[in-house]
């Protein structure tokens, strides 16, 4: 199909204005990629992909509506973009079609601060660590924080339905979300209305929300806050195996322990990048070892009695108490393990990614060995946390990477490994890629019943994006 | 009164030759029974004698999953409209037969599949009432935390029909926060679970867009929902504050603090004396007239003066209501009463309990000791069975949930409060608070001896009502549903975004068997 691209070029310059509309190849080059892996490991072969046709940067909802009408009426595929920072392929062009890329990063402003009710309504395009920076010189905060903190949007949150390491006290971002404003496929912008809770049919926020922008692009957002602690603490506890701290976490979830932080993993003091000049190499021992690190905030009093909970539950399965020490080092570097992906793109032979999956606790520690335990027979390293603990179960992120004879078998290498995950986390009664989102890699390697939600997914696009513009190619769609 | 089965004979030939194993009736009292919820809208006209103006087709009773879908195979051959019952307590008419429909009691669904302590789970049936799977949980120790006033005579199904609340959710939230994943058979026979990936699943929450939807895009099943342990320690406590937007403020601090209690209600003046007063034996209308005859006139009056007298005060309500702000000091020497609750674990609730204590003190609370919070407890499941006796007595009562963020709470309160004030005598109490908000709870009640005439001042009552709480900017519903009586409030609601919920209507029932008129979906 040829596609009148001077015509188009020259509405969407009418749409969001000429400045803010680009074809040069400094800006598709740049929005050709996302933090997906496996796309960084083929580009490494000097095959960089195309990138979008256009990229544009609407200044606001109503622009956003004027790009989606042009794209409907051409029938192009468009993607809601924020930082980029995808790493399944969310937010990177497929296919040979000419795309549009709808970069929201102009849109975010705070465009209303209620404090007595403690919600900010604020636009998506938004770089989570300058909302949380705005929030904080106000004495709140969010309570949203992920790795990407200082590179992904609000829009991208909220479309991934993305968790932060602070989702046992504050939930993953749709639970922080009161209400949307998003631009559906034929321009249309809707609101969703805001309410501390609701009985009015479903809560329609929630077919946008986890999305991937295949419904629409959000715009703006409703969100709770937080106040801004004046004070944290923290705790550690080491346990010689994996099952006895999660069943002192589970334990302490269920008595109704609110904690900032739970995580259990390796020792953070024996990590290699981490580690002080001087110390010894740790032993086998000491890298069989498990420890719960815990944080708080809140009122003393009440985490005081929190702490006391934890620290009886863990004592009595075993858990050595370590002091606040090794978990304040942990928050102290808790950004550091995101987002390093420059290895990949100049280590020809590396593969590396981040597998996520989530199962209820009486699953995760077979989950957990299981994991460690294919991944090991086959050289490959890993690093896995159990983290975004909850009432019900909680989530296995594991970090694996190694090196292969040579590209092309670093690629099969890397598939190999996400095939295997998605096996042994099916077997053992897990979900996969729930943090992260789907994009165009996770969708492929979901069991049955998530490929039935999803085909659901693509029935309900159909009839809100008949032309198939919004990001296909995701989610299955 | 019902209509005789005529054309429609053929119809239920056709569904006993389609499931002759299914349990059907279509008996003139199951048809009757199953008529209506208990919208008092519907009251009123039975209070004329109009008992089941549309009657169903018949009462269907499947056992599982399987003969549901096969249900929904024969009704979308046929056309027939399949509306969902649980335990026929909705109040907002989400469970209405129209003439020729085929009403699907759920009750017979009624199993705990499974209890999963070491996940905090459970697993269940749609159509078990509340009260026993409550009573199943703590034989093993645990509690869901759902507690409706309705938790005798309402199901599982019911609740997340309708997106309810129970009194302690402030701690363990409405039941869309305690679901994890659903059964649900929608309106084109598949069935679907909607949450299996524990903690997500890729793409939008299946589960969040059925809960709510009233029976409209699909029957819920089974539900996996998320338990804790039974409490060990709860204390309970009572404070006046001079105003109730004073108690508002106080309220607002305590949980923006951080602290989850499990009660919280702050009732306004007149709902006061009635909140401390009522017991399980004497009737709204008793109480209500204790209340104004008795406590301000102070004589005891006898029951047929309190009918007289009941008449009198609801014949001219604006000015009832004024002498009641007048009068309010009065009534109560400690101002609004606030109920404040804490259970779970007892180190936390022993911490909360001091923390929220020195909060609410600080915040201008009077101290009232336990007494008021317990004599609450006690009776705290006694209102949902008082409707019947207020009908009887010539009165209608009913009651509207709303809520709002706490910038327009009391601009919420005052509106819906002046809206209702000319029909019907009115009071309110504030409950299930967040930290971003909070919802009130309007009770009233209007005189009903003249049917025709009292169910259009009940609309009227209704439309202005509803409309003072879009403009306010608050929900018309917090947790009773929208059922048919709102209905024409859900673009007021919801404004465009509408559009989203018809759209899910046209994918999920297409051939619109599912409860038509719920929602304001056809």
């Amino acid at each position: 199909m040829s596609v009148p691209r001077s015509e188009i070029t020259g509405q969407l310059a009418e749409a969001v204005g000429p400045e803010n509309l680009s074809s040069s190849s400094v800006d598709t080059i740049a929005h050709a990629l996302d933090f997906w892996p496996r796309a960084l490991m083929e580009s490494r072969q000097g095959a960089w992909p195309r990138g979008p046709q256009w990229v544009v940067w609407p200044g606001a909802a109503a622009e956003v509506s004027h790009v989606l009408r042009i794209a409907s009426s051409y029938a192009l595929p468009v993607i809601p973009y924020g930082g980029g920072s995808s790493m399944v392929g969310g937010a990177s062009p497929r296919g040979d079609r000419p795309w549009i890329v709808i970069n929201c990063k102009r849109m975010c402003n705070i465009l209303d601060m209620d404090e007595v009710s403690m919600v900010v309504h604020v636009q998506s395009g938004i770089v989570g660590v300058e909302l949380e920076e705005r929030l904080n010189a106000r004495g709140f905060s969010l309570g949203h924080v992920p790795t990407s903190m200082t590179t992904a949007t609000l829009g991208g949150w909220l479309s991934t339905q993305s968790a932060g390491m602070l989702s046992s006290r504050y939930g993953r971002v749709g639970d922080l979300c009161l209400g949307v404003t998003a631009v559906l496929p034929d321009g249309q912008v809707v609101h969703t209305r805001v309410a501390p809770r609701r009985a009015t049919g479903p809560e329609l926020a929630h077919l946008l929300l986890g999305a991937e922008g295949t419904i629409g692009v959000i715009t703006a957002a409703h969100l709770r806050l937080h106040r801004l602690p004046l004070h944290r603490w923290f705790d550690t506890f080491r346990f010689d195996e994996v099952a006895p701290a999660m069943d002192a976490l589970r334990r302490s979830l269920a008595a109704g322990v609110r904690p900032l932080v739970a995580r259990i993993q390796r020792d953070p003091r024996l990590r290699r990048q981490d580690r002080d000049e001087d110390a010894a190499e740790p032993t086998e021992a000491e890298l069989a070892l498990r420890v719960l690190l815990m944080a708080y905030e809140g009122p003393s009093e009440l985490v005081e009695a929190e702490r006391e909970i934890v620290r009886d539950l863990a004592t009595a399965r075993g858990g050595e108490p370590l002091g606040p020490a090794p978990a304040r080092r942990w928050w102290g570097q808790r950004f550091a393990a995101g987002f390093r992906m420059t290895p990949l793109l100049v280590q020809d032979c590396l593969f590396a990614d981040y597998v996520e999956l989530g199962a209820t606790w009486r699953d995760l520690p077979g989950l957990y060995n299981s994991l460690e335990e294919a991944f090991d027979k086959r050289g490959w390293r890993t690093r896995i946390a159990v983290e975004h603990a909850r009432l019900e179960g909680a989530s296995l992120g594991c970090a694996f990477w190694g090196e292969a004879a040579s590209p092309g078998l670093a690629l099969e290498a890397y598939d190999e490994a996400w095939n295997l995950a998605a096996e042994v986390c099916h077997a053992g009664g897990g979900g996969l890629g729930h943090v992260y989102g789907g994009g165009q890699h996770r969708a492929a390697l979901v069991d049955a019943s998530s490929k039935q939600r999803l085909a659901l997914l693509t029935d309900v696009k159909r009839k809100l994006d008949p032309a198939g513009i919004m990001n296909p190619g995701v989610l299955g769609t | 009164m019902t209509a005789p089965l005529t054309s429609a004979d053929s119809r239920l030939a056709q569904l006993r030759d389609a499931l002759p194993d299914l349990r059907v009736s279509s008996h003139v009292t199951d048809r009757i029974a199953y008529a209506r919820d208990l919208w008092p809208g519907g009251q009123i006209e039975n209070l004329g004698g109009k008992y089941a103006p549309e009657p169903p087709l018949c009462v269907v009773w499947p056992r599982d999953t399987a003969e549901l879908v096969k249900i929904v195979e024969w009704a979308k051959t046929s056309g027939a409209v399949l509306v969902p019952f649980g335990a026929g307590s909705g109040v907002c008419g989400g469970t209405m037969a129209g003439t020729g429909s085929v009403i699907v009691d759920l009750k017979q669904l009624d199993r705990v599949t499974r209890i999963e302590p070491e996940n905090n789970l459970v697993r269940a049936q749609a159509g078990i009432v509340g009260w026993h799977l409550e009573d199943r949980l703590n034989m093993e120790g645990l509690t869901l935390g759902h507690f409706p006033s309705s938790l005798m005579c309402s199901t599982l199904g019911g609740y997340l029909a309708t997106r309810s609340a129970g009194q302690c959710s402030s701690l363990y939230g409405k039941i869309e926060d305690m679901a994890v994943s659903l059964e649900v058979v929608t309106g084109t026979g598949e069935v679907l679970e909607t949450g299996r990936d524990m903690g997500g699943g890729l793409g939008p929450s299946w589960t969040q867009l059925f809960i709510g939807s009233e029976g409209s895009l699909g029957f819920v099943t089974e539900a996996t929902l998320k338990v804790h342990p039974a409490p060990e320690h709860r204390v309970m406590r009572g404070y006046g504050f001079r105003r109730v937007s004073a108690g508002c403020e106080a309220i607002r601090r305590l949980m923006q603090a951080g602290l989850r209690p499990s009660v919280v209600r702050l009732y306004d003046e007149f709902d006061t004396v009635l909140a401390r007063s009522s017991t399980e034996k004497g009737s709204e209308a008793d109480t209500l007239l204790d209340a104004i005859t008795g406590r301000v006139k102070g004589s005891g009056a006898l029951p047929w003066l309190k009918r007289q007298a009941l008449q009198v005060v609801l014949a001219r309500p604006d000015l009832t209501n004024r002498m009641i702000e007048e009068l309010a000091p009065r009534v109560s020497a400690d101002g609004c009463l606030c109920i404040i609750g804490y259970e779970g674990d007892r180190r936390l609730v022993e911490a909360q309990a001091g923390l929220g204590h020195e909060e609410l003190i600080r915040s201008g609370g009077k101290d009232l000791g336990e007494e008021p919070g317990w004599h609450w407890f006690k009776h705290r499941y006694a209102v949902s069975y008082k409707q019947s006796k207020m009908f009887t007595s010539g009165a209608f009562v009913d009651t509207m949930e709303v809520a709002a963020t706490w910038d327009r709470l009391m601009d919420l309160y005052d509106s819906v409060r002046k809206a209702i004030s000319p029909f019907a005598f009115v009071m309110a109490h504030f409950s299930h608070a967040y930290p971003e908000g909070c919802s009130i709870y309007f009770s009233f009640a209007g005189p009903a001896t003249d049917p025709a005439a009292s169910r259009q001042r009940y609309d009227r009552l209704w439309s202005k009502a509803l409309a003072a709480a879009t403009r306010a900017g608050g929900t018309i519903s917090h947790h009773h549903g929208v059922g048919r009586s709102k209905a024409h409030f859900m673009t007021e609601e919801h404004g465009n975004s509408l559009r989203l919920l018809q759209t899910l209507k046209s994918t999920f029932d297409p051939a619109s068997i599912l409860n038509p008129g719920v929602l304001g979906i056809p």
